[in-house]
């Protein structure tokens, strides 16, 4: 089973993610910010990391920037976020983020099939 | 004036005097005259005393009742007349009867007329005569002596005499006072005639004042106008200044060549300097401006040597002003030149601080993102919940569930889409929203674009026809393109009646690429096109009530079409449809390129 880490400050997203994955057949950890998922993408090897870019405490360029996703590539992570602005695309690209998705206009199959993209490939 | 007027009776006084007289006569008729007849033993005298009493009587009687004292002094003439002859004529009456009667007569006359008191006295004088010479031939006998007789005709010489002389002399005093008058009517001429020349020469001088006084008021008048010029031009210098001093903004005023002429106090406060020490100093020497990188502007940069330059004003809003502090301030700058026959002779610049509007500007967009976070995200988990309820997710649902629940999807589908233009709008607004130019291949673009759509035209059966000129490709900003594409297409399935066509088209036009949204829906007039693309204005139709809606979409398609330096207008019949057309340069000018 395929370990899925999401981490969203939103806990109504979080856990729509959590029964979409878990239905999807993944091992689902959640963290509702950015320095809680860094703990546990630290912690333990995941295959996939959902990211929302706009967090307290720590947002999803400071958990890039300290995760360094570049150092692990087994690891995907996927960007999933309403901030589509280009140069916060372009920023979490560089830093090592696979797939960038507007969570507010992709649908939960969508979402899933994105994933499973990614996780398999 | 007639001398006869003089003599004229005062009836009021004689009316005084009366009483007296009729005392004394009253006291002559009961007590003297009885009393001397008596002693005498004359009849004579008696029967005078008798007539002389009827007389009296009547004329009191007479003048009680008419008040005519000529009448009655007349009357009293005649008669004492007519008793003194009779009694002269009648034998054996004794003389005092005829020495009593005698005054009454040129007494009555006297007090009536002294004219007619002459007359009776000739009267008198004459029938004495008469009836003396009778009686000296012996046809007629008196009974008194020639003496006698010699002795009352001198008396009434004398009193002839004296009645001459007091008539001559009321003649002469009159003629005296006649000449006095006449030589005072003279002088009053005189004087009448010296008064007129006197008013005349008043008149003349009163001209010649009057013209004086005129001369006057003219001059008065043009000092009046003169001070009220004055005043005006020194009210209006206030105002002026006033005015100036009034403007919240820095104000500068250049010449032609950029040396300063004036500056506000706002502007001194600003610049640090005082109007004194800017005058006549470079523009640039004094104002220093700024990029947002901190690089000085050059001068050819600046909007005042632009409005000089070009005769036309220009503007900023985002350079910084170096302050008298040494801060940077966010500053906002027009420039108007002033242009005399052609020619522009300076400038005036305005430079407001904005320190304050950026300041609410960042208040907006942290606001913004508020919303952005706050509403979005849960309405993002909503669409997440229902899709996982729709896809099959959470268990089978039958078909009025997935009926009810798809409504719920759509509707929370376009409360996303609302508040993503919001924010899109909010984000142009700020400036935050740039242009990010890539190759858009425009078939894959609305095909993108139908497709999140499609189920919504599908539903309203609605037929779509999409026409797009092969492999054509737009240097745009795709996510702006495609909210823009999504903006028209989702009004014209609004729009649209169901059953109703809709078209897309895209082509090549010279260097434009021409989009075109098409429907078949209630078309608009003149009045609600010209309303359009204003933000928040909606097409105020009955028919369009039902039709849910922001009046934003529209609004941000212009601003996405202008920010890449194209437009967008739209054609429509009311009844028949309207159609949008986007038209969009294929690549982007200089001016909206940006910076490699």
């Amino acid at each position: 089973m395929k370990k899925l880490l999401v981490i969203e400050d939103h806990m109504g997203l979080r856990e729509s993610y959590q029964m979409l994955f878990i239905k999807e057949g993944y091992d689902v950890t959640l963290a509702e910010d950015g320095q809680q998922g860094l703990d546990l993408a630290k912690k333990h090897d995941y295959d996939v990391i959902l990211l929302d870019m706009l967090m307290p405490v720590k947002d999803g360029i400071s958990f890039l920037r300290e995760y360094k996703p570049l150092e692990h590539p087994n690891v995907k992570i996927i960007a999933f976020s309403n901030l589509q602005t280009p140069e916060a695309v372009k920023e979490a690209t560089n830093l090592g983020v696979k797939r960038y998705i507007t969570k507010a206009v992709t649908p939960p199959r969508e979402m899933a099939e994105a994933v499973h993209e990614l996780s398999d490939g | 004036m007639k001398a006869r007027d003089y003599y004229v009776v005062n009836r009021e006084k004689l009316a005084g005097v009366i009483p007296v007289y009729i005392g004394v006569a009253a006291f002559y008729l009961i007590v003297f005259t009885p009393a001397v007849a008596l002693v005498l033993k004359s009849p004579g005298l008696l029967a005078v005393h008798i007539l002389d009493t009827i007389i009296v009587v009547w004329s009191f009687l007479y003048f009680r009742r008419t008040k005519n004292v000529r009448r009655v002094s007349y009357a009293l003439s005649v008669i004492a007349y007519l008793t003194v002859v009779s009694v002269m004529v009648t034998n054996g009456v004794a003389q005092s009867g005829l020495f009593l009667a005698f005054p009454y007569i040129p007494f009555i006359a006297f007090m009536r007329d002294p004219m007619s008191a002459r007359r009776w006295m000739f009267g008198m004088l004459a029938t004495m005569l008469v009836l003396l010479s009778l009686s000296a031939n012996g046809s007629l006998h008196l009974p008194y002596s020639k003496a006698t007789f010699m002795l009352y005709m001198i008396n009434y010489l004398i009193a002839l005499i004296l009645i001459f002389g007091y008539i001559s002399e009321k003649e002469r005093s009159d003629s005296l006072i006649q000449q006095q008058l006449s030589e005072l009517d003279d002088v009053n001429t005189e004087l009448e005639e010296a008064l007129g020349e006197r008013s005349k020469a008043v008149k003349k001088l009163e001209h010649q004042a009057d013209e004086l006084g005129s001369a006057q008021k003219d001059v008065l008048k043009v000092l009046s106008d003169l001070k009220t010029e004055k005043t005006y031009a020194q009210t209006e210098a206030m105002k002026n200044e006033a005015l100036i001093g009034s403007i919240g903004d820095g104000l500068v005023v250049t010449d032609e060549y950029g040396h300063i002429t004036f500056i506000n106090p706002v502007a001194e406060a600003l610049l640090g300097v005082t109007k004194q020490q800017a005058a006549d100093r470079w523009y640039q020497d004094v104002i220093h401006l700024y990029d947002h990188d901190g690089e000085p502007v050059p001068g050819d940069n600046r909007p005042l040597y632009i409005a000089i330059s070009t005769a036309k004003p220009a503007s900023t809003r985002t350079l910084l002003l170096g302050s008298s502090d040494g801060a940077r301030i966010p500053v906002a700058i027009t420039a108007s030149p002033f242009v005399i026959n052609g020619q522009p002779r300076g400038a005036i610049e305005l430079i407001s601080d904005i320190t304050a509007e950026r300041a609410l500007d960042e208040a907006k967009d942290d606001f913004l993102a508020l919303v952005s976070h706050q509403l979005q995200t849960p309405a993002t988990a909503v669409k997440q919940f229902l899709g996982l309820i729709l896809e099959g997710y959470v268990g089978k649902v039958n078909a009025e569930q997935q009926n009810v629940i798809k409504k719920a999807y759509e509707n929370n589908e376009d409360q996303i889409n609302i508040i993503q233009d919001l924010l899109e709008v909010a984000r142009i607004e700020s400036g935050k929203s740039v242009i990010n130019y890539e190759s858009v291949p425009i078939k894959t673009l609305i095909d993108e674009v139908v497709g999140a759509q499609h189920i919504t035209f599908e539903k309203r059966r609605q037929k779509l026809t999409v026409s797009i000129a092969k492999d054509l490709t737009i240097q745009a900003d795709r996510v702006k393109l495609k909210m823009c594409i999504a903006n028209l297409l989702s009004n014209a399935i609004k729009y649209t009646p169901e059953k109703g066509a809709i078209t897309i088209s895209a082509k090549q036009v010279g260097k434009t690429c021409e989009i075109a949204v098409g429907d078949t829906g209630l078309g608009m007039t003149k009045s609600q096109l010209d309303k359009l693309f204003i933000r928040f204005a909606r097409v105020n139709q009955k028919a369009a009530a039902n039709i849910p809606g922001t009046g934003i979409g529209l609004y941000l398609c212009k601003q996405i079409a202008v920010m890449h330096g194209g437009m967008i207008s739209v054609t429509s019949k009311v009844g028949k449809g309207s159609t949008f057309t986007l038209q969009l340069p294929k690549q982007p000018s200089a001016k909206e390129r940006p910076a490699a």
